[in-house]
């Protein structure tokens, strides 16, 4: 028999588990742009950056982190045009994201102490996870919203 | 589901099932995706664009050189949603494209909601 409490203890496990590896991801991107700015003719290690900044980008936003999602967006377009941009950049096209790349692990590190359940778009989805998973003999919203979804 | 982290991989399978009650197969790779998707016979398959070795358009001109394949829709996931991008991916062979971050909570009617204007369609 399922737990009603299931669903939403698992994605509070999930946003946990995705905050506390935060800081290793943000010591990733500053390694491997000081290796960049050591070598800005490397375009696999200038990939490599992007790669790491985008998946951030991305699972921070889905995760319902939203400052650090927008605090990543100018990082993660300015290195898309890097990658995307016609001939080598040189070590001077580096230097407006080196900040934010500095700043990007000393935020994450404030995210430590924040308490991921109470994000209210986790909130909601776990809440909509265990309306769903409401037992049939329950009235209530549960049968609402199956028979709305026929 | 093609998507290779982890993280959003879990979280979007959580969404998908928990929340809309679908059957989700998840490949971390396009090369996971060539190898699972015949057996599994997907209705639908969610597609990350930006992937290591083998992206997302790439991925699906494979998968549609398989004859068992060559009809399934596909849906794009991407960070990058400009207009002439939606356009391009389309032009792939995509049906639709689900904008990243997405939201957990409404993913599942997201993904609804384009197999039904396809059914319309």
């Amino acid at each position: 028999m399922r737990d009603d409490d299931q669903d939403k203890r698992v994605l509070d496990q999930l946003t946990r588990n995705y905050v506390s590896k935060l800081p290793e991801q943000a010591r990733a991107i500053s390694r491997c742009w000081a290796a960049l700015c050591e070598n800005p003719e490397d375009a696999e290690a200038l990939k490599e950056v992007y790669g790491r900044v985008h998946r951030m980008y991305g699972a921070s936003g889905t995760f319902g982190l939203h400052v650090l999602h927008e605090v990543l967006q100018p990082l993660h377009n300015d290195l898309r045009d890097l990658v995307e941009a016609e001939g080598v950049p040189e070590a001077g096209d580096f230097v407006p994201r080196k900040e934010m790349i500095a700043d990007l692990e000393h935020r994450v590190a404030g995210l430590q102490t924040t308490e991921p359940g109470s994000r209210p778009s986790v909130a909601r989805f776990a809440g909509r996870a265990e309306r769903r998973f409401q037992p049939l003999d329950k009235p209530g919203e549960a049968g609402s919203l199956r028979e709305k979804r026929g | 589901m093609v998507e290779d982290d982890p993280d959003i991989q879990m979280v979007a399978r959580l969404a998908l099932e928990a929340v809309g009650g679908f059957v989700v197969e998840t490949c971390d790779s396009g090369l996971d995706a060539l190898r699972k998707a015949p057996a599994f016979k997907p209705d639908l398959i969610l597609l990350d664009v930006m992937m290591p070795q083998m992206d997302g358009p790439e991925t699906l001109e494979k998968l549609r050189r398989q004859p068992a394949l060559d009809t399934v829709p596909v849906v794009f996931m991407t960070a990058r949603v400009q207009r002439h991008e939606i356009d391009q991916y389309k032009a792939l062979g995509a049906i639709d494209v689900i904008s990243k971050p997405f939201d957990p909570m409404t993913l599942a009617d997201t993904v609804r909601s384009i197999w039904e204007a396809r059914d319309a369609g």
